[in-house]
């Protein structure tokens, strides 16, 4: 038995579309190439983040792996499941949400929405009620659970919509933009409850957001033209393409900049004087290494205060725009 | 939000498949569609009223030719000149066929627009149950529409029903949806393949009706039709369900009728599953579940 | 150069600035913008013509909701005539009687799906809260709207009379032309008021599929389109008057059968006729402003 949760291996999406020329033929066909033999692997227990532009393929690959749209070529297993195969018991082992709330029965309640789909996953009755009480418990929503849907905030609807892709336990969580549109208060709840009640899940995520793939995931795939750009850590992601950090540092007074380029590996220094504060910018290939002996130098310097310093390293965005040339909220 | 307590859900689940899990989303589906059904304030009149209204029309229309409640000529076509009875039998079994033809065929349309459909095909549950779901529903919902329709045209139109036949009658219900459902899962590729499927759907309905003897004898079509109606499962069931609620057990040619029921039963489920899942496939392939 | 460049973009700003101004002091609220239903109307119309297949379809459906009646009459009494029919209704075909009566229901179905309804189609293609949000009388998008119902649903309605003619082998005698465009124009304008009536209640009542179910099957049942009013009891009778286009089949079957109108009778249904107008279009105004004042009040707008 392996290890991995989910795999996939050269997945590959090409749709066709048929566009009439006239009432009769001929007929114009176009092709758009979603997944390029996408191969990727999720250990059981790890949080996976797709992160790309729309249309980069990041809802095709979830599609695919839900049993929603069937891949042109290539493979890919849920929990030991063919999803091509073995369609029935990859999408047991499996919770999908799609962050869009109409994907709930708006005229039936938060409690009898539950208690419907668990019985499409299988549960009797009061099993179905126990678990839609539980759910509703974990989510807040227990007192809101007999008001219709439609009367819900989205908020809340979106917590409907987010328990019942747990309603079966599932081994694995395919998350597609799960908090899109949320307010900031509902979106950071829900981002604690997927990093610390969800962590024996092996959870694939995709997300606009980068600060939230970088909260919450593992590991992040960043898709671009239906093809994996680069995979990594954040971390792992934001080293690859740094050519080296900037270390900023806010000061009363002006400290004196030919000490600092002094220091051994201070690639530049320089500083603007702003509102009687001076900021000063150091370059060094690693910040981090560096940070301590320039705020030591400062903090001998009788003429210099510091009052506030950062070490900025490349964003996800960065990283996208290095890879790809285009940013990920294009 | 708190921490989940879930022993052994999951692997519960995976151990209940099988029909049992499959019947029990089936009616999962049905008893979710009555209770959107009656979420609408104005359904349970609608419901209550609308196989009233179907039938009025049609006995007004007898009357205003017939004069009385019986018809010498309906006689020669059909063996009874009452003919309130007959098109009263004929015209409420027809409402459970329109439940099933629109009801059903539609489901896929109605999830989608919706917006649900995408997230009942990530269940586990096979995807011909949730035809066969809305199809429970769907017999319910005709079916007690049958009962009122059958029981106000017995109170307030003078049709007249021997209630021996209500059993075997019922017999004759089972197996006509058997091959209409061979049809509703036609529909539903329609449904799929087509963007405007529910004119699609109108009409094929249209034509069943029309072609079955609902309201008037076969043998007053044109005869290529006569000939049409025959390969019809609405045909046969009509007829049937009619004889045995007019004649109880008494019915004429009714091993006929059983036995031309059961072979296009077979016919048109075996063609109709195919068609469902290829078409599903298809779809699917297409990417175009979400959009169809 | 600077200041040539300045001076320019001053001038363009000016003339923006006019525009805004001429247009928000000629702004008048109107209780009718003419304007704005013709636009609305020429805009459901060019959406019409790229489904043209549509009108055909709306034409030919209606025979096979028409042909079972036809069937079933022809089983009950023989075919074609009946003396019991020919007793109460004054005509001996029931074929050539109900065809017409079809014919004229296109219209009636058109108020009532299509006018009534309207809000409903523009919700469904989400342009409502657009629509909305301008500044036109919310009842003139439903006079566009029901002016361009008008000439789709005229084109339905008669290639439905010509397929069943040519199917149910019946003629009519076209020689009275102009009295029936008087009574048919006359119809079509009280369904207009009716077809407000009933888009006011699809505001308030929000489930419209069912409402307009109900109404158009309680409407086509009372009406005297398959069967004369004389097979109805009294109060249904009474009701059936109610509805605009009931004298509107009687007075345009006897004129399309027999050619020929008693003159006083002709005015006499002239003047109910206008007086029905008055009626619809008074009480439809009403409820229609009262429901658009519901759903404001409890916000259901977008999302009835």
């Amino acid at each position: 038995m392996t290890s991995n949760a989910v795999e996939i291996e050269n997945l590959s999406k090409t749709f066709i579309s048929v566009k009439k020329k006239a009432i009769i033929i001929p007929t114009e066909k176009k092709q758009v190439e979603a997944l390029k033999s996408v191969s990727l692997d999720i250990p059981k227990g790890q949080i996976y983040g797709l992160l790309g532009p729309n249309g980069a393929g990041k809802t095709t690959l979830i599609k695919c792996l839900a049993t929603l749209v069937l891949p042109t070529s290539g493979s890919a297993r849920v929990n030991g499941y063919d999803v091509l195969k073995e369609s029935t018991y990859a999408r047991a082992s499996m919770g999908v949400c799609q962050g869009n709330e109409r994907s709930i029965y708006w005229k039936l309640t938060a409690r009898e929405n539950i208690i419907f789909f668990a019985k499409l996953y299988r549960m009797p009755q009061n099993e179905a009620k126990e678990r839609a009480d539980e759910l509703l418990g974990q989510m807040g929503l227990l007192e809101k659970a007999d008001t219709k849907t439609e009367e819900l905030s989205h908020g809340m609807r979106m917590k409907i919509v987010f328990a019942r892709s747990l309603i079966h336990d599932p081994p694995v969580l395919l998350l597609d933009e799960p908090t899109q549109g949320l307010d900031p208060t509902f979106a950071t709840d829900l981002r604690h409850y997927i990093r610390n009640s969800l962590k024996t899940k092996t959870i694939l995520l995709t997300t606009h957001y980068m600060h939230e793939a970088d909260l919450l995931c593992d590991k992040i795939a960043l898709i671009n033209e239906g093809e994996i750009k680069s995979f990594g850590s954040p971390k792992e992601l934001k080293e690859d393409v740094r050519d080296y950090d900037s270390i900023h540092i806010k000061t009363k007074g002006n400290p004196n900049l030919d000490y600092v380029r002094a220091i051994e590996g201070v690639m530049s220094a320089s500083s603007t004087i702003r509102n009687g504060y001076s900021e000063l910018v150091v370059t060094a290939q690693d910040g981090y290494d560096l940070a301590h002996r320039v705020l030591n130098l400062i903090h001998e310097d009788e003429n210099a205060r510091v009052e506030h310093f950062e070490i900025k390293e490349p964003s996800l965005d960065d990283v996208f725009l290095k890879l790809t040339g285009r940013r990920i909220e294009d | 939000m708190s921490n989940a307590i879930t022993d052994g859900i999951h692997e519960k689940m995976i151990k209940r498949g099988g029909i049992r899990a499959e019947l029990r989303a089936a009616n999962a589906l049905a008893i979710k569609q009555w209770r959107v059904e009656f979420s609408y304030p104005l359904s349970v009149l609608y419901f209550i009223v609308m196989p009233f209204l179907w039938f009025l029309p049609m006995f007004l229309a007898g009357t205003a030719v017939a004069g009385s409640p019986t018809s010498s000529v309906f006689e020669t076509y059909t063996g009874t000149t009452d003919w309130i009875t007959f098109i009263a039998i004929g015209s409420a079994f027809s409402g459970l066929a329109m439940s099933l033809f629109w009801g059903t065929g539609m489901a896929f349309r109605r999830e989608q627009s919706v917006g649900t459909l995408e997230t009942l095909m990530t269940t586990p549950m096979k995807r011909d149950t949730l035809v066969w779901g809305t199809m429970l529903h769907n017999v319910q919902h005709g079916g007690l529409g049958v009962v009122l329709q059958l029981t106000f045209s017995v109170l307030f139109f003078g049709a007249t029903l021997n209630l021996w036949g209500v059993l075997p009658a019922l017999g004759i219900v089972a197996l006509a949806v058997i091959g209409m459902q061979g049809i509703v899962f036609a529909m539903t590729c329609i449904v799929l393949l087509a963007k405007q499927g529910w004119m699609i759907i109108e009409v094929i309905s249209e034509v069943f009706l029309i072609i079955a003897p609902i309201s008037y004898p076969i043998a007053v079509l044109p005869p290529i039709l006569q000939f049409v109606s025959l390969g019809s499962p609405l045909t046969w069931s009509v007829d049937a369900f009619r004889s045995f609620l007019m004649y109880g057990l008494a019915t004429p040619a009714v091993i006929q009728a059983v036995v031309s029921l059961v072979i296009i039963d077979v016919l048109f489920i075996a063609v109709g599953s195919l068609m469902f899942r290829y078409t599903e496939r298809y779809v699917r392939s297409k990417g175009a579940l979400e959009q169809f | 150069m600077q200041t040539k460049d300045t001076s320019l973009l001053e001038e363009t700003h000016r003339q923006q600035a006019d525009i805004a101004n001429n247009y928000l002091a000629d702004f008048q609220p109107r209780m009718m913008d003419w304007n704005a239903a013709k636009i609305f109307a020429v805009k459901n119309l060019r959406i019409a013509i790229r489904y043209p297949t549509n009108v055909l379809i709306w034409g030919l459906l209606p025979i096979l909701w028409l042909a079972p009646y036809l069937l079933m009459m022809t089983a009950v009494a023989g075919p074609g005539t009946s003396e019991y029919f020919a007793e109460v209704s004054g005509f001996d075909d029931f074929l050539k009687f109900a065809v017409i009566g079809w014919f004229i229901f296109k219209y009636i179905d058109a108020s009532i799906w299509a006018i009534g309804n309207n809000f409903r189609w523009e919700q469904f293609s989400g342009t409502l809260e657009p629509l909305f949000v301008t500044p036109v009388p919310r009842i003139s998008i439903l006079l566009g709207a029901a002016f361009s119902d008008t000439v789709q649903t005229t084109l339905s309605a008669f290639i439905l009379l010509f397929t069943a003619m040519a199917l149910f082998g019946v003629t009519y005698t076209f020689v009275a032309i102009g009295p029936i465009i008087l009574i048919m124009l006359l119809m079509i304008i009280s369904f207009y008021g009716f077809g407000f009536m009933l888009a006011g209640m699809i505001l308030v009542f929000k489930d419209p599929s069912v409402l307009t179910e109900l109404i158009n099957n309680a409407v086509f049942t009372v009406s005297p389109i398959t069967y004369p009013l004389q097979v109805l009891p009294a109060p249904a009778r009474f009701a059936a008057y109610l509805i605009p286009s009931t004298i509107a089949i009687v007075v345009v079957r006897e004129l399309a059968i027999t050619g020929t109108y008693d003159l006083f009778q002709f005015l006499q249904s002239v003047g109910f006729m206008c007086v029905i107008i008055v009626f619809f279009w008074t009480l439809g105004i009403a409820v229609f402003n009262y429901g658009e004042k519901w759903t404001k009040n409890r916000g259901s707008m977008g999302g009835f």
